[in-house]
């Protein structure tokens, strides 16, 4: 490998990609030459430090425009009318009030006979005001027929319960299963069995979903909150395809610009229901169109992490050896297919032969499903991670222990592919040291007084190692100046950042002599962000473009000193012969004895290697309160170590982390969607009695990276971070209550209800 | 368990979805607000008239040190008002009820939602909003300790965030860090960034506030 | 949100000359939080606002011989932070401290707050006509009811979601009612009102009335009080339950005490039940248990808010310990 080799070949290979927990063949390009890969002890000058975001100066001084906030000459306003009822025939639907009011530029029923969920669309209009769009919008009047819903996953699943669709509310359950769990069993000492469950939960970004449309003769330019402006430009050709069989809609006219972007989480992957239809106003009216959400549909129709009913067996010896680990579970993607998958801890956290996993699906009258940072993960960990605290209580071992004691090295629970790293040994010692594991309750509820403090603990592992397939553009200006381009965006992790520090260190340049440009579908091919992919994925891609670059202008300085182009190396603005300073020359005089006004790198990513596995994994610790008298639990503390490869930008992977965490925090503790079984409504699709966590109910964080740069992964040693933080949380703190109060509490949010109804049955119970 | 109640308030009493469009005409525009009252019973007159009420009006608002003149309905809020009419989009719509803070300006020194203001009511009043705290493009010592400590992530919240803190500051110059945190507790952060922020309002506190 | 003729009104006069006698037709707005939230939701769609904001003289926190005086367009964080309040009414203080969030304490002013409409999800829904909105059903008794009324929800069982009202109730405060002929003063306990007594109002006020003043006693020597407010979130949350207590105190024993639940019934929930317990007593772990379980006598909680029962129970408790 590396810079000596010159030989050109571009080949392709078939390859597994994955993309939101789906697995499927694409065929890729490799990189005509790929870096070098960066070592553990690499001295670098700009990757691995801390730096600001290069957006920074935009966002703070209001100037940066979100999608809500570009304006375009004579444009419209949309408003989307949505269905009042759960499940419904439409029998009418008159909008003549609508039409026939001053400044109401179009209106549209979308052809639908029925509703499937409360805030389904029917119709949509175009005005010259958000205002009168709104009264045109409440003008149109609806005639329903109501039909029975089902809005309760326990009651879905009842025998005499409606059915909402062709083909049942139950999908057939998916079964997968790894040596025999039936001999496991019988080579326990102890098998512990629990039922975990996980509330639906709202992705909830503060800027809501929405998208301008301006569809100009044969151009279709979309402003859109997206994040994945490409995958959302194939998802629009295809469904304007299918809405206009006859025009010319193809991708080389259909453009997506995302900017900047206020938050998805997963809710903003893809396009959504609502991408064709400002598409159809802005073509009716021969105007751009503006639709912005507001926060009653963001909260009703923009996706949701489903629900989950998980019951494992675990079979452990009393030395701590797991012997089989079975899961049952299921959960409702509302009215859309598929639950997330729920199977990742039982069958890969841990060393243990044999598992059987048995996941089926449920649907009910409520908006679809979507990916919601680490699909399935927050659910599935939290079920798994504290089944391993009781299985640890169960046979008298420290949980910590019991975890260190089935440490994987291998994917498939000890029986795949060797991890390209796993840093988890060192992730248990940090935050052990960290949180003070050693201060715990060595009798769960031992601690006295009214507010009890407990600790605990809980594991992750995610994928987010990245994959093959972004194209970087490299142009060097002849002033000297570099253009990033790449169709990707930055959903607020700091993409375009850590981006401009690797085209710069490899470049030998600063910071600031770098521009990125993403965001924009026209841009060379992209990662959408969603898995933890985005990082791991462009990165490296960005260093083979940065050398193709610099190997097209190392000839001009190479024949100046005759000398060979390979003898060649970029540092600190100078292009000079490796290691001799005085044989060179600054790379701006290099740049303006270019021929052509600039040169262009194009950098691939190589795929992962194929004889390894590649994760990333993390440990949560955390300490609680638990007020026994009200029933409010506050989590004081949390130590969240991570081993997610070389951190390139340590401040913003801080935030990161910090972020994720916190998140956590209002998952295990008070956020959650509520649905009134009468009348089938969502009670709480508001950011009041939807309870996102506030600024004072944060915890304080420590946050650890362990110091690993991944040997075989990339050529950078890095993995993602986006959705580890996310994934351990829940259940760390739901053991550390179990640790102050001995009270296991297997369904989240922990409430004060929750909280008080479970200390009363104890008391009751007498133990 | 439930005893039955006396009281039948027979169903629709003009709060359904529909009853807006019993309401009253948008049509009539008036350019100034009521007239000057004589009398209390000569004033109830003229209130009894619908043909008075001012639905609409043009207005001056006092943004960032600028008056600025617009014509607005009455039902037009602060927030769409700085977007849509004076092209101020730094400050964000993120609920529309405050329940998120993205909308957050300073109203006579004071944070506020500004989705929860009438413009009509913002008349007379010293608004400022996230535009109008970086002068001859120097940032803020609010600002710059948000760019130095990564007070955000996606940046949505930010102009929300930066308005609370310069208000926060404003009153109280050197706050405890359990009074950065109630300071900064009407302004959500979905991205869950709060250690970020309230470091870089503490921060932004040693360096003089605003 | 559906268009409106705006009024400035300039004096309390013309505000309620200006509002009529048809709830749906006007709407009075102080600091208008709780208002256009209404409005933007279609919960109510009146036709006129009536504006208090260019209305002189009725912002203001002042001692008159034995009373504090606040006027009804103080801010809620002037009253949280006034030296008057705190020194005199520390429930008062600490029941402001935890309204909603900064911003909302700046906006909303103290008349608004004890005026607010009930924050049950099915009232705020404008799609669903609830008994509340002149429908048939109180959807809350066969729905979604962790947080709804234990106590004296007959028929409707929305909670009072004011703080503050909660604690001047424990110090007997009076409100002022402006009204077309004049003015009128009422103890706070006949200010709000019972579904069992209106079904659609929280309290007595009529469409032509507002709220000009609150008046609260100083009280006696002795004196002490305190606000436990429990919230999910900390903070911008409404309470799931909260309580004031304020008793005087001769040593350990009170002479007098004022207990009153918060969001556990339609109205600030003053339980004498609980009063009774302690006055003439001394106060000590045994009496405010007492008190403490006396104050929740008939409750009748619901299929998800049985809970809220013992939450009452604790704090009170906790509250009235906290005094001595």
């Amino acid at each position: 490998m590396g810079m000596a080799k010159t030989e050109y070949f571009a080949k392709r290979i078939k390859t597994v990609h994955e993309e939101e927990g789906e697995y499927r063949i694409i065929e890729i390009i490799l990189p005509d030459r790929e870096a070098e890969p960066l070592g553990q002890d690499e001295t670098l000058e700009i990757i691995g430090k801390p730096h600001t975001r290069v957006e920074a100066l935009d966002i703070l001084t209001g100037k940066a425009k979100y999608t809500g906030d570009v304006m375009l000459p004579g444009m419209l306003y949309s408003r989307l009318l949505r269905s009042s009822k759960a499940r419904a025939k439409i029998t009418n639907v008159d909008v003549g009030k609508a039409e026939e009011m001053p400044g109401v530029k179009a209106v549209y029923v979308l052809p639908k006979e029925q509703v499937n969920y409360q805030g389904d669309i029917i119709a949509a209009v175009a005005a010259e005001t958000e205002d009168i769009a709104e009264d045109a919008m409440r003008a149109i009047e609806v005639d329903y027929e109501e039909l029975n819903h089902v809005v309760n996953v326990d009651m879905a699943m009842r025998s005499n319960a409606t059915q909402i669709r062709e083909g049942g509310n139950l999908s057939r359950p998916r079964t997968s299963e790894r040596g025999s769990v039936e001999e496991g069993f019988s080579q326990a000492d102890k098998i512990v069995e629990a039922e975990y469950s996980t509330q639906f939960e709202l992705h909830q970004p503060l800027e809501t979903h929405g998208q301008m449309v301006h569809w100009k003769d044969d151009e279709i330019l979309y402003y859109k909150t997206t994040q994945g402006v490409q995958s959302a430009r194939d998802a629009i050709v295809r469904e304007l395809r299918r809405e206009y069989p006859d025009e010319n809609i193809s991708s080389n006219n259909v453009r997506v610009v995302t900017n900047f972007f206020g938050g998805g989480f997963g809710s903003k992957l893809g396009a959504n229901n609502f991408v064709a239809v400002t598409a159809r106003l802005s073509k009716i009216t021969n105007a751009p169109v503006k639709m912005i959400l507001n926060r009653y549909e963001e909260s009703l129709d923009t996706g949701n992490r489903p629900n989950s009913v998980q019951k494992y067996k675990i079979g452990v010896k009393n030395d701590g050896t797991l012997t089989a680990i079975e899961l049952e579970a299921h959960g409702s993607g509302g009215i859309s297919s598929g639950n997330d998958n729920l199977t990742t801890p039982t069958n890969e956290m841990y060393t243990c032969p044999n598992t059987r996993t048995t996941v089926g699906s449920v649907y009910i009258n409520a908006g679809n499903k979507k990916p919601t940072r680490a699909p399935g993960y927050p659910q599935a960990f939290f079920g798994f991670e504290c089944l391993m605290d009781e299985a640890a209580d169960a046979i008298g071992m420290d949980p910590l222990e019991l975890r260190k004691k089935n440490y994987a090295d291998k994917s498939a629970g000890g029986t795949g592919r060797p991890y390209t790293s796993n840093g988890l040994m060192q992730c248990y010692e940090i935050g052990a040291e960290k949180i003070g594991w050693s201060r715990r309750n060595k009798t769960p509820g031992s601690d006295s007084g009214v507010k009890k403090r407990g600790m605990g603990m809980a594991d992750l592992q995610w994928g987010g190692g990245g994959y093959a397939g972004a194209v970087i553009e490299v142009d060097i200006f002849k002033d000297g100046t570099v253009n990033v381009r790449n169709g990707s965006q930055d959903i607020g992790t700091g993409t375009k950042t850590i981006m401009a520090q690797v085209a710069a260190e490899e470049l030998g340049l600063e910071i600031k002599d770098i521009n990125v440009q993403i965001g924009d579908s026209n841009f060379p091919p992209g990662i959408q962000s969603g898995g933890s992919n985005t990082a791991a994925s462009v990165c490296p891609a960005v260093r083979n473009g940065a050398l193709e670059a610099l190997r097209k202008l190392y000839p001009i300085v190479a024949s100046r000193f005759n000398v060979d182009p390979e003898e060649l190396e970029s540092v600190k603005g100078r292009i000079q012969v490796k290691d001799k300073e005085n044989i060179g020359m600054y790379f701006k005089e290099a740049a303006a004895l270019m021929p052509e006004n600039k040169v262009m790198g194009e950098g691939r990513r190589a795929p992962n290697p194929r004889e390894y596995a590649g994760a990333t994994f993390g440990v949560h610790f955390c300490e609680v309160e638990v007020d026994t008298e009200t029933g409010l639990v506050k989590v004081l503390k949390a130590a969240a170590v991570h081993d997610s490869g070389r951190i390139i930008n340590p401040l913003t992977a801080h935030n990161q982390v910090v972020g994720g965490v916190n998140q956590a925090v209002d998952y295990a503790l008070t956020a959650e969607r509520i649905m009134d079984n009468y009348t089938g409504c969502v009670t709480n699709p508001n950011l009041l009695d939807y309870k996102v966590i506030t600024a004072m109910d944060v915890p304080e964080i420590d946050v650890f990276f362990v110091d690993i740069v991944d040997p075989y992964w990339n050529n950078l040693g890095m993995k993602g971070l986006g959705e580890p933080p996310r994934i351990a949380l829940a259940a760390a703190v739901a053991n550390a209550i179990y640790n102050a109060t001995g009270v296991r509490f297997r369904d989240i949010p922990i409430t004060p209800d929750k909280i008080l109804e479970g200390l009363a049955a104890r008391k009751e119970g007498g133990s | 368990m439930s005893k039955s109640h006396q009281k039948d308030s027979g169903g629709d009493n003009g709060f359904s979805r529909r009853s807006f469009l019993k309401g009253v005409g948008t049509g009539v525009i008036s350019t100034a607000v009521l007239p000057g009252v004589v009398s209390a019973g000569k004033y109830a007159e003229k209130i009894q008239s619908p043909q008075e009420w001012v639905t609409s009006d043009a207005i001056t608002l006092n943004v960032n040190g600028e008056n600025r003149r617009v014509t607005v309905e009455s039902r037009a809020t602060l927030v769409s008002v700085l977007r849509n009419e004076l092209n101020l989009t730094g400050t964000k719509n993120g609920c529309g009820t405050g329940e998120c803070g993205a909308c957050t300006v300073l109203i006579d020194g004071e944070p506020a939602y500004s989705c929860l203001t009438l413009a009509m009511d913002a008349v007379g009043r010293k608004i400022v909003t996230i535009e109008g705290l970086a002068e001859n493009g120097q940032l803020s010592p609010v600002q710059q300790a948000f760019l130095e400590y990564d007070g955000y992530q996606c940046g949505y919240c930010t102009p929300g965030q930066i308005m609370a803190a310069e208000g926060l500051l404003a009153k109280n110059p050197n706050p405890s860090t359990e009074e950065i945190k109630r300071g900064m507790s009407g302004n959500l952060c979905r991205c869950a960034a709060y250690q970020h922020i309230f470091i870089s309002v503490a921060e932004a506190a040693k360096k003089g506030g605003r | 949100m559906k268009n409106f003729a705006f009024v400035r009104a300039r004096s309390v006069k013309e505000a309620v000359l200006s509002l009529g006698t048809d709830w749906n037709e006007a709407a009075v707005m102080g600091g208008g939080t709780d208002l256009i939230g209404e409005m933007k939701n279609y919960v109510h769609t009146p036709n006129k606002v009536v504006n208090l904001r260019a209305v002189p003289d009725l912002k203001y926190i002042k001692q008159d011989g034995n009373l504090i005086k606040i006027g009804a367009l103080t801010s809620i964080a002037a009253v949280e932070t006034d030296t008057l309040i705190k020194s005199n009414f520390a429930a008062l203080s600490k029941a402001a401290s935890l309204v909603a969030s900064p911003q909302l304490r700046n906006m909303g002013t103290i008349a608004g707050n004890i005026c607010q409409r009930p924050r049950c999800w099915y009232y705020r829904d404008s799609g669903i006509e609830c008994l509340r909105k002149g429908g048939r059903l109180c959807y809350a008794m066969v729905g979604e009811n962790k947080y709804h009324a234990v106590l004296g929800g007959l028929g409707c069982y929305i909670v009072h979601p004011s703080d503050t009202a909660v604690s001047f109730t424990a110090f007997d405060a009076k409100i002022k009612i402006a009204h077309p002929d004049g003015e009128k003063e009422v103890n706070i306990e006949e200010f709000f009102v019972l579904p069992e007594d209106d079904l659609n109002r929280e309290n007595i006020l009529k469409p032509n009335e507002i709220v000009t003043e609150i008046s609260v006693p100083i009280p006696e020597n002795g004196t002490k009080s305190t606000f436990i407010k429990v919230q999910e979130r900390g903070v911008w949350d409404f309470a799931v339950a909260g309580v004031a207590v304020s008793l005087k105190l001769d040593g350990n024993r009170c002479d007098k005490a004022r207990i009153v639940l918060g969001a556990a019934a339609p109205i600030p929930w003053r339980s004498l039940d609980a009063e009774k317990e302690l006055e003439g007593r001394t106060i000590n772990e045994e009496t405010a248990q007492r008190a403490a379980d006396a104050s929740v006598y008939n409750n009748m909680p619901m299929t998800g808010n049985a809970y809220k029962v013992q939450l009452f129970k604790n704090i009170v408790k906790r509250a009235i310990l906290e005094l001595v």
